[in-house]
């Protein structure tokens, strides 16, 4: 042992020490806390020896003589309006003007809330075939995380992705207006810019390109490199499947805007999903010969990627909620704050 | 007139009652200043501060020991002057026996029954302790002083400054064990019977 540490080691016992005579003398100590150190002291003079020296030095500092007041410390008359401190008046007002606020932020999350939730059930409505049954409203992240897993069972090439990512982003408007078109069960082209990467030579048919003109995003290059070897229709159709029932708007969004999507029979399929699943209709997902057979060990590092890709993506709309959450927290914390404040 | 009616009355801005409330404590509030800081003049300061203050602050006194929020704000005022200063230690032990007249040695301070050497050796004493309170961490002295100068209950001490029980009860012990080993080292300095062994 170091000197050093000796030293330390020493100072923190007799801290220690000290710490339980200065009690002990106050009174302070616990029945068996006292009667351990009686014990102690009884078979050690050392530690008594601290303890008077302890207790004289106390009894020095309390006989010290008071020192008279060198003059009176009252305030003059003129000295002083009526006491009015400048933090006090703004807190006075701080505490109803942060509840104010709360209240405000609180109001505009639901009124977002259930727009989103009002469009999301629009949307969907739209996309089931008439006389489907609503499906109950579900996390919308889990949308996301499905929509990847579409898309990438899909066995879509690097170039794919970046579009397909565009459309669960987007969320239900953009979504909602393709899934409207698919409906019909056509894919109509929308007018915006073609995707910058179609590459995919005879993946991406036409109809395809066109309907996924969503913007991409720059989330999107993440998945761009996901050239794994996709799963098995079959597997594709069951993670489908597995997918709550209520991701199917979302899903379908991103089906509507993947151009890798072989052919308008792929909407179709979906569709036919979405309302009834048919495993062999699914299976026409297939992507081109040759990607489907060596899936199985990709399978779980694909899922894994689609949830941290889950995490990630973040629309609009639901940064907007989460922020105005975490607003009306911290203003409703502030308030609480502010009423004890002008209690006190 | 009690306590409770004077400080409602300075709340609605009546200084004349305030200032019968700094008449009650200005002693306590004078000491405190001037064990923590070992300076007459900056301990007046200090305490005038504190005054001020504390009638400036009234409306925020939401009923409890006006005592503790005195202290507390004598004390913060004391931090502000230390701070203001960096004051190295007011009293030194160069100052032993040079016939300065201070708050200490001033003999209408001590008990009249004590004889003239007698009150030297208390007059010295008091010093040697003033010298080692000054050493202490400005947490532990004002902890020390609120104690075993103004008498104040572990739980007033609490209250006054802000901090948990086991805190006052720690810097507490720090301080005295500093304290008695600092009066220890100035033995040969002290009067026998002053001695702590």
């Amino acid at each position: 042992m170091t000197m050093a540490r000796w030293f330390t080691k020493r100072d923190r016992e007799h801290e220690r020490r000290d710490e339980l005579l200065s009690a002990y003398l106050d009174g302070q100590l616990g029945a068996e806390e006292r009667a351990r150190l009686e014990a102690q002291l009884a078979s050690d003079p050392a530690l008594r020896v601290e303890l008077e020296a302890l207790r004289r030095t106390v009894a020095l500092v309390r006989d010290l003589p008071r020192v008279p007041v060198p003059r009176n410390f009252i305030l003059p008359q003129t000295m002083v309006a009526r006491p009015r401190p400048v933090l006090l008046r703004s807190r006075r007002l701080l505490a109803p003007l942060l509840t104010t606020a709360t209240s405000i932020a609180a109001l505009l999350l639901v009124v977002v809330l259930v727009g989103d939730l009002l469009s999301a059930a629009t949307g969907r409505r739209l996309a089931l075939a008439p006389g489907a049954p609503a499906a109950a409203p579900v996390e919308q992240p889990q949308a996301v995380v499905t929509t990847v897993q579409v898309e990438q069972d899909a066995g879509t090439s690097a170039t794919a992705p970046a579009l397909a990512m565009g459309a669960p982003t987007e969320e239900t408007p953009a979504a909602a207006g393709e899934e409207s078109r698919l409906d019909q069960g056509t894919l109509v082209a929308t007018p915006s810019p073609p995707p910058p990467a179609p590459a995919t030579a005879g993946a991406a048919p036409e109809e395809g390109t066109s309907a996924g003109s969503a913007p991409p995003q720059p989330a999107a290059p993440t998945f761009g490199a996901v050239g794994t070897p996709a799963p098995t229709p079959t597997q594709a159709a069951e993670m489908e499947r597995a997918a709550s029932p209520a991701t199917v708007s979302a899903a379908e969004g991103a089906v509507a805007a993947t151009p890798s999507l072989p052919t308008v029979e792929a909407t179709v399929t979906l569709e036919g999903y979405s309302v009834s699943p048919a495993p062999t209709e699914t299976a026409r997902l297939a992507p081109p010969a040759g990607e489907s057979g060596e899936a199985a060990p990709g399978d779980e590092r694909l899922e894994r990627e689609a949830g941290a890709a889950g995490h990630v993506l973040v629309s609009p709309r639901r940064g907007l909620e989460i922020a105005l959450g975490l607003a009306a927290l911290a203003l409703g914390a502030g308030a609480v704050w502010a009423w004890r404040a002008r209690r006190r | 007139v009690d306590e409770a009616s004077l400080i409602a009355a300075a709340q609605q801005g009546r200084v004349d009652a305030f200032n019968d409330l700094v008449l009650a404590y200005q002693h306590q509030v004078y000491n405190l200043a001037y064990r923590i800081l070992g300076d007459p003049a900056a301990a007046a300061d200090a305490a005038q501060e504190a005054f001020i203050s504390a009638y400036r602050h009234i409306v925020e006194f939401r009923g409890g020991s006006f005592k503790s929020y005195l202290l507390r704000i004598a004390s913060n005022a004391c931090y502000d002057e230390l701070r203001r200063h960096k004051r190295r230690p007011a009293t030194s032990f160069e100052d032993f026996g040079d016939g300065e007249m201070d708050a200490e040695a001033n003999p209408a301070l001590v008990n009249g029954s004590a004889g003239p050497e007698e009150h030297a050796e208390r007059a010295e004493m008091a010093r040697a302790i003033q010298v080692c309170i000054e050493t202490l961490p400005a947490d532990q002295r004002t902890t020390l002083v609120l104690s075993d100068v103004e008498g104040l209950s572990y739980e007033e001490i609490a209250e006054t400054t802000e901090v948990a029980l086991g805190t006052v009860k720690s810097r507490l012990a720090r301080a005295r064990g500093k304290l008695r080993d600092c009066l220890r080292a100035q033995e040969e300095l002290l009067p026998a019977r002053y001695r702590l062994e």
